[in-house]
């Protein structure tokens, strides 16, 4: 028995030993990282920004969106990412769907949490939001395990994303998408406070520094735009109005009329559709001072 | 498909775990499951998948009812009787009477012209790196007609199954499969793969990796040891109840 609980332990704190040297050089390896972006238009946002702007179009820009990105996360995203730049235009995605209630599942549901946390675990600040909103600390924990515990990871800035599209054109999704967007769990979803919240803290946040915002909403398709519910639609609006009337500069190509073969799905623009629109954007980002 | 080797994975591996810690404490449990999917024709499945409870129908239900013994028609009914009431051992639920109905007609074939028992004492090729031809097709029919009656198994309903059933011999049948997660389903069917290579390379023992590295240096065992460890920590999903807890 003696022997057997010796040779247990062994193997056990060799493993801990394992799990702890990792943990330690990661810990390291996040402490001296640092994003450093130059360029001069930062595109942010979730996957209609992700799928629709092309930098290669756009002259000094990137995009650094991601897909299902709730308004908490591109806060604490922008919050790193301008820490040290200033005189740069921010494009911000906005739309009736990023001020929906299904935003406030992200760190909560299956669906989402996991991916959410493997991104924002360098940058998060749960305590800001942890009475506010449902977080699965369980799934956290796990994800930053396998983040910290396994291997060196040498980029600690999975928060930052890319452009990504590609020539599918499917354009009969438009049920599913309402569902995802204004459904949770078969019921129809509300308006979500802390979405809006967080979108004023990133225009206090860009209106303190000297940065620009800009507000874009890319083109959808009217099979998705005419579902909308109303009220989510109707508080778009008024936020907009609110937006205008405090001189940030909106871009509105919701209600854009593209060719059905220009997009990926219903509320996405494929390859073809995000080079146009990135073509026409940067005339329009030009104009603004 | 995937199905198959959940149920699989889950049951055998919560008996293994059973048996495993039954040992630490010097008790030697029985075996419940030896490589059914590696099985020739069902009347061997069911005699490799979840042998204790089979054991148990077979002694306390099938043998008191006459077994194999007496008229055809007898033979027919023990035959039914045993898998109607297997399946309504798992639950209330029209889905298992129909899965063990399903089995029943699969096995009654080989009891009525005495083959039932051809596979009784010996493993697929054995002595062998490989099977034969006909024993891989042997292999691959038994192992479709089990992954059939599985359907109803998983089923909610009878006619959730039928709309599965339906799903799989349309034209569909011919097109790629949508696949949500490339990345999971490519780990899912490698981690299948290398469960199917390990069970076949060690079919002919009492547990595949029992000696698994036996007579290797402590290094090597430690090493794989790790590698499983890690793996489970890595790949290890959301937390779900073992399937047969229900049961």
């Amino acid at each position: 028995m003696k022997k057997f609980i010796l040779k247990v332990s062994i193997f056990l704190i060799i493993l801990i030993a394992f799990f702890s040297i990792n943990f330690f050089i990661n810990q390291l390896i996040i402490r001296n990282t640092s994003v450093n972006i130059d360029n001069k238009k930062i595109f942010v946002g979730d996957s209609h920004i992700q799928n629709a702007i092309n930098p290669e179009f756009l002259p000094g820009s990137i995009n650094i969106a991601q897909p299902a990105e709730p308004y908490i996360l591109t806060y604490w995203k922008l919050k790193n990412v301008l820490e040290s730049n200033q005189g740069v235009k921010v494009i911000l995605g906005f739309a009736p769907h990023n001020i929906a209630k299904f935003n406030d599942y992200k760190l909560s549901d299956s669906k989402w949490a996991s991916e959410m946390f493997s991104r924002s675990y360098s940058i998060q600040e749960f305590n800001t939001i942890k009475n506010e909103i449902d977080i699965d600390y369980k799934e956290y924990y796990k994800t930053l395990f396998k983040i910290f515990c396994f291997y060196p990871h040498f980029n600690h800035t999975s928060y930052i994303g890319n452009f990504s599209n590609s020539t599918n054109n499917k354009i009969d999704d438009f049920e599913e998408t309402i569902n995802r967007h204004f459904y949770y769990k078969s019921n129809r979803t509300d308006i979500s406070e802390l979405s809006i919240k967080y979108l004023d803290s990133i225009v206090l946040l860009i209106s303190n520094s000297q940065n620009k915002l800009i507000l874009l909403n890319t083109p959808v398709h009217s099979n998705y735009a005419n579902r909308v519910p109303k009220k989510i639609y109707n508080k778009y609006n008024i936020l907009i109005e609110n937006y205008k009337s405090n001189n940030i500069t909106i871009i509105d190509k919701f209600a854009t009329d593209y060719n059905d073969s220009l997009f990926l799905n219903v509320d996405h623009l494929n390859i073809y559709g995000a080079k146009m629109f990135s073509i026409e954007l940067d005339s329009l980002i030009a104009e603004i001072k | 498909m995937f199905f198959t080797f959940q149920i699989y994975g889950d049951f055998s591996g919560y008996s293994d775990i059973a048996i495993g810690t039954a040992r630490l404490f010097g008790f030697n449990l029985m075996k419940n499951f030896a490589y059914p999917y590696f099985s020739r024709d069902i009347a061997e499945f069911w005699r490799r998948w979840h042998i204790s409870l089979s054991t148990w129908f077979r002694d306390y239900i099938y043998i008191p009812l006459g077994g194999s013994r007496g008229a055809t028609l007898m033979k027919v009914r023990n035959i039914f009787i045993i898998f109607v009431v297997s399946g309504f051992w798992h639950g209330a639920n029209w889905t298992f009477i129909v899965w063990g109905f399903l089995n029943a007609l699969y096995f009654l074939p080989l009891l009525l012209t005495n083959r039932n028992r051809n596979y009784a004492d010996n493993v697929v090729a054995e002595g062998k790196y490989l099977p034969t031809f006909k024993e891989l097709m042997a292999m691959l029919g038994t192992f479709l007609l089990t992954v059939l009656a599985w359907i109803f198994f998983r089923a909610e309903n009878i006619s959730h199954a039928f709309t599965y059933l339906n799903g799989i011999f349309d034209k569909s049948l011919f097109s790629l499969p949508k696949i949500f997660s490339l990345h999971d389903a490519v780990i899912t069917i490698t981690f299948v793969l290398f469960l199917l290579l390990i069970e076949w390379i060690g079919r002919e023992k009492e547990y595949a990796i029992e000696n698994f590295g036996k007579n290797k240096s402590i290094f090597f065992r430690y090493a794989f040891y790790y590698a499983l460890v890690l793996s489970i920590l890595w790949f290890g999903g959301k937390q779900q109840d073992f399937i047969y807890f229900q049961f």
